[in-house]
């Protein structure tokens, strides 16, 4: 089964980046990105594939990461998939509030070629990370 | 010495007073006790005279109700049946009636006497005994000393018979009478008894066969009855009631017919008349005198025509009573008495009661006593009420004004005397009263005005102790103006600054007119140079200026806001030699500002001067501390800024590289791999670099803030922190082992924080550590837990020792081996210790290091 990810970031160059990292992992995974937020979920629900896994960065215009969170634990397809945020700050109380508001784990922005293979791996296996590598 | 000594000796005025008033008191008593001793002696002689008479009317009664209780016996014989009948019994076998039952005609008898039956005889016998038997207990009851019964002649049948005596009885003696002949009474005989000999026979002594074979003198002589001979048997009838003398003994008789239903002998009908007298006596003797003494407790006797007959008094025979007199001579003592008369039928017999004069004599005596004790009595208690009187109404008001004018000489004012009398004293105390109060206003006044100048100097304190305490401009200023208005009650107050050039002074402060302070900014300006003002002129000279006329001072013009200014006074703030500015008040009343006011203003502007200084001094301070404050703030935003802006790229760029590096993005040879991991390796330093100048800044500026959470999981970060030692031994010879205590406690902590630290350390473990082991050690110690990272490194040199914690240093290893910022550690050392804990290490060269984190298990908040 070919797993699906759906990346919503509005910077250029950190898509590459994601897209170059998912490339590295050689795994059958599909990436899917979105430059911003707008017609967030008509746009999903008009993918081919359902996403399995969502990275949401958090500043992304119209719509930020928490509002996509939002609409997506409302739905009834997305809400129990595993919805990540990406966040530059590594300041322990922005964790915290995404823990909070429901997030199913963290990632520090920038990715780090290093440990992402590790890091996705561990996000498929279900495991909820909150530890920020600065 | 005015005042006379309160101990000195003299006679004071209540004693003065009272010598004459007691002593004319006392004669006054005594005069009317005299006065009294002598009528009540009169009086007293008349009154026991009058008790005598009354007591002896009392005996008078005594006697009526005596005859009175005779007479009632006697009737009530005739109510009693049985006495009755046995009367009608005797009447039937006595000498004077003819009872038809004798087949006799009745009046035979009157002409022919007859021997009467023995048996008769018999039956008259059993019906004087049954009558003594009815009879004699009545005796004493009724106080009678003889009752006698006489037959008469019923139906007159013998018209001239005298009544005849058949019964006597006295309260020792019983004399019977016994009839041998019916129609005349000489022929009876007497027989005596005593009343303790005489035991009465019962009924069926006298039976028939004993009546009928006996003489009448068997049964006489049988019940020990003697015979005895009476001389007076005769009955005289005059009245009911008479008296009768036994020697001196007077003796009252009381006569009543005793009617019994006979059978008349000519129609035997039976009818009630007349068959017999019964006589009771009535001795007045010594026994019934006595009896009459203890009812009346006085001395008595009977008198007949003013002739003393029997006395209470013993040994006391006769005595004429004289009625022109009040007393008589008896035995030698003399007697007050008193005589009533009590008529019994036509005689007279006079009740006397007797008192010995000695007794009045005595009561006298006593009376006089008793008036001279009362005397004594009324003249110590009048005397008591006029010592009282006269300290109530003159020694204790005296005494009164003597006090309050020791309160005056004490220097108490306030008292007064307020007698509220309207006499001399009175008038006295009012005087008094009013020169109090005129001594009281004049000392007053001298107070209040000692007092004014006591409270402008409180006042100024006050109004200094409450500005010193205020350190901004803005606040202390009309702070200042209006304790200063209120506590002089002013009608303007005003402080004035110089400007920056000092060429002017403008309005800083002042007080409206409903006393609310007001700041101004500049809104009014001086010229220091201004030639009528008295402001400028403070300024200018240094001095205080006081115009205690405004409207005749040279330099007044009208202002509308300040138009009730009368006086006013200006002041210069100086501290040293430096000017502040200067301190204004307006008085609304002229000549308000004498020496005294303006020293204590002085006193205030100095203080105001020195808290302006103050003010001034702390604004600039805290000014400058702003600046460094907003500067160092700024500095820290600019760098989280930058370092945001730089990593993105950098990001970019190792990235990037990593899958050039990786041939992603076509094939690389073995050169080129590894001089792009060198771009990347400086890359990531600069990254690092980046990150710990951002911590470092925010540790400098104080913004650095822990989010402690609770439970936060060490063995999750540990195992993270083994993750990443084994990422960067990746291809050395290091064995990575971790050790944590089973139970190992969740901590309070900034989890993100605390991983920065252990990766901080565990990446200097790595860097050092060429090949052994790195060991990760977690366990408890009472409310800590400690966590040691130990390494096989090169150790510290203990020369180098100080560099570790150090920011911007590096040992010469950490120079030589490179890719550190120099930062790691210090900022981990201010994590752990903002966490409450500590960091240190222990190390040996050539041998390893161990660096130990030790945090508490809660974060005291």
């Amino acid at each position: 089964m070919k797993q699906s990810i759906l990346y919503v970031e509005d910077d250029a160059g950190s898509r590459k980046v994601m897209q170059g990292l998912i490339d590295s992992l050689c795994l059958p995974t599909h990436l899917i990105m979105f430059e911003d937020s707008a017609n967030f979920i008509q746009r999903i629900e008009h993918l081919e594939a359902s996403p399995d896994v969502f990275l949401l960065d958090i500043n992304v215009m119209p719509l930020d990461g928490f509002a996509m969170l939002r609409l997506l634990r409302d739905h009834p397809l997305y809400r129990d998939k595993t919805i990540i945020a990406l966040t530059a700050s590594v300041m322990n109380e922005e964790v915290q509030e995404l823990k909070a508001s429901g997030f199913d784990g963290v990632l520090a922005k920038p990715l780090r070629f290093r440990e992402f293979p590790d890091v996705m791996r561990r996000i498929f296996d279900g495991e909820r990370i909150w530890k920020i590598i600065p | 010495m005015i005042y006379p000594a309160k101990n000195q000796k003299g006679i004071s005025i209540g004693t003065k007073i009272l010598i004459p008033v007691g002593a004319t008191f006392i004669l006054l008593t005594v005069a009317l006790a005299l006065l009294i001793g002598v009528t009540s002696f009169n009086n007293l002689t008349d009154v026991k005279q009058a008790e005598l008479e009354r007591i002896s009317n009392i005996l008078a009664r005594d006697l009526d109700k005596k005859l009175s209780s005779a007479l009632q016996f006697a009737n009530s014989l005739e109510q009693n049946d049985r006495i009755i009948n046995e009367i009608a019994q005797l009447s039937n076998y006595g000498p004077y009636y003819a009872d038809p039952r004798d087949y006799l005609l009745p009046y035979n008898i009157a002409i022919t006497p007859q021997k009467m039956d023995e048996s008769n005889q018999i039956f008259a016998l059993q019906s004087l005994l049954s009558l003594v038997g009815q009879v004699r207990g009545a005796l004493q009851t009724n106080e009678i000393s003889r009752i006698q019964f006489f037959l008469t002649s019923p139906f007159d049948i013998m018209p001239h018979a005298d009544p005849a005596l058949v019964l006597s009885i006295e309260p020792d003696t019983i004399i019977a009478g016994q009839f041998p002949t019916k129609g005349t009474a000489e022929t009876v005989q007497y027989y005596r008894n005593t009343q303790s000999e005489l035991q009465l026979p019962s009924e069926d002594y006298f039976d028939i066969s004993s009546v009928y074979s006996q003489q009448a003198e068997t049964f006489y002589n049988r019940l020990n009855f003697e015979p005895t001979i009476l001389t007076n048997t005769t009955l005289q009838i005059t009245e009911q009631h008479q008296v009768i003398y036994d020697n001196d003994t007077p003796i009252l008789v009381t006569i009543s017919r005793i009617d019994v239903p006979l059978r008349n002998p000519d129609t035997w009908d039976e009818q009630r008349i007349q068959a017999a007298y019964v006589v009771l006596e009535q001795r007045l003797d010594v026994g019934v005198i006595d009896t009459l003494r203890e009812r009346l407790g006085l001395d008595l006797g009977f008198a007949r025509h003013d002739e003393l007959l029997a006395t209470s008094i013993t040994d006391v025979q006769g005595g004429i009573l004289n009625n022109a007199d009040t007393t008589i001579v008896l035995d030698g003592e003399q007697y007050y008495f008193a005589v009533d008369t009590v008529p019994i039928g036509d005689e007279m017999l006079q009740t006397v009661v007797l008192s010995p004069s000695e007794d009045v004599q005595q009561i006298i005596a006593s009376l006089q006593q008793q008036i001279v004790l009362i005397a004594a009595v009324i003249v110590g208690i009048g005397s008591v009420l006029v010592y009282i009187s006269i300290q109530i109404f003159i020694s204790r008001p005296l005494k009164t004004l003597t006090t309050r004018a020791q309160d005056i000489r004490d220097g108490n004012f306030d008292t007064r005397v307020q007698m509220r009398r309207y006499d001399e004293l009175g008038h006295l105390s009012d005087t008094f009263d009013t020169m109090a109060e005129q001594l009281q206003n004049l000392i007053g006044s001298l107070e209040v005005r000692v007092d004014a100048r006591t409270r402008d100097l409180r006042s100024a304190l006050d109004v200094i102790r409450e500005i010193t305490r205020v350190l901004e401009l803005e606040e202390l200023l009309p702070e200042v103006v209006r304790l200063t208005a209120r506590d002089y009650d002013l009608y303007a107050v005003t402080i004035l600054l110089p400007n920056a050039t000092g060429d002017a002074l403008h309005l800083s402060a002042s007080i409206t007119e409903d006393g609310t302070p007001v700041v101004h900014q500049g809104a009014f300006t001086i010229a220091i140079n201004a030639p009528d003002s008295i402001i400028a002129e403070a300024a200018r000279t240094h001095q205080p200026v006081v115009v205690n006329d405004v409207k005749r001072h040279k330099s007044y013009r009208y202002i509308d806001e300040l138009r009730d200014t009368r006086s006013e006074l200006a002041i210069p703030m100086m501290l040293g030699s430096r000017f502040l500015g200067v301190f204004d008040v307006q008085s609304r009343y002229r000549g308000n500002f004498g020496d005294e006011e303006i020293n204590a203003l002085q006193i205030l502007a100095k203080q105001t001067g020195i808290a302006v200084r103050n003010a001034q001094l702390f604004n600039e301070l805290r000014r400058a501390h702003e600046r460094a404050e907003r500067a160092n703030q700024a500095k820290t935003a600019f760098l989280a800024s930058v370092s945001h802006e730089l990593r993105t790229p950098l990001n970019l760029i190792i990235n990037f590289t990593e899958f050039v590096r990786h041939g992603m993005k076509g094939d690389v040879n073995a050169e080129q791999e590894e001089t792009l991991g060198e771009v990347i390796d400086a890359s990531e330093h600069l990254l690092r670099l980046i990150n710990d100048v951002l911590d470092m800044s925010k540790i400098e500026s104080d913004s650095l803030n822990l989010y402690i959470e609770d439970d936060v999981d060490l063995v999750d970060l540990l195992n993270t922190v083994e993750r990443s030692a084994k990422n960067l031994s990746n291809g050395k010879d290091v064995v990575i082992t971790t050790e944590i205590a089973p139970n190992l406690p969740t901590i309070q902590a900034d989890s993100q924080r605390i991983l920065q630290v252990f990766l901080n350390i565990i990446s200097n473990a790595c860097k050092f550590t060429q090949q052994g082991h790195i060991a990760i050690r977690a366990k408890q110690e009472d409310e800590h837990v400690v966590i040691a990272i130990e390494d096989t490194g090169e150790g510290i040199d203990v020369t180098q020792e100080h560099l570790v914690f150090a920011a911007f240093k590096q040992t010469e290893t950490g120079h030589r081996t490179g890719g550190g910022t120099g930062l790691g550690m210090p900022i981990s050392k201010v994590l752990v210790e903002q966490h409450g804990g500590s960091l240190w290490f222990e190390s040996k060269i050539k041998v390893g290091t161990t660096f130990y984190v030790r945090l508490p298990l809660q974060q005291s908040l």
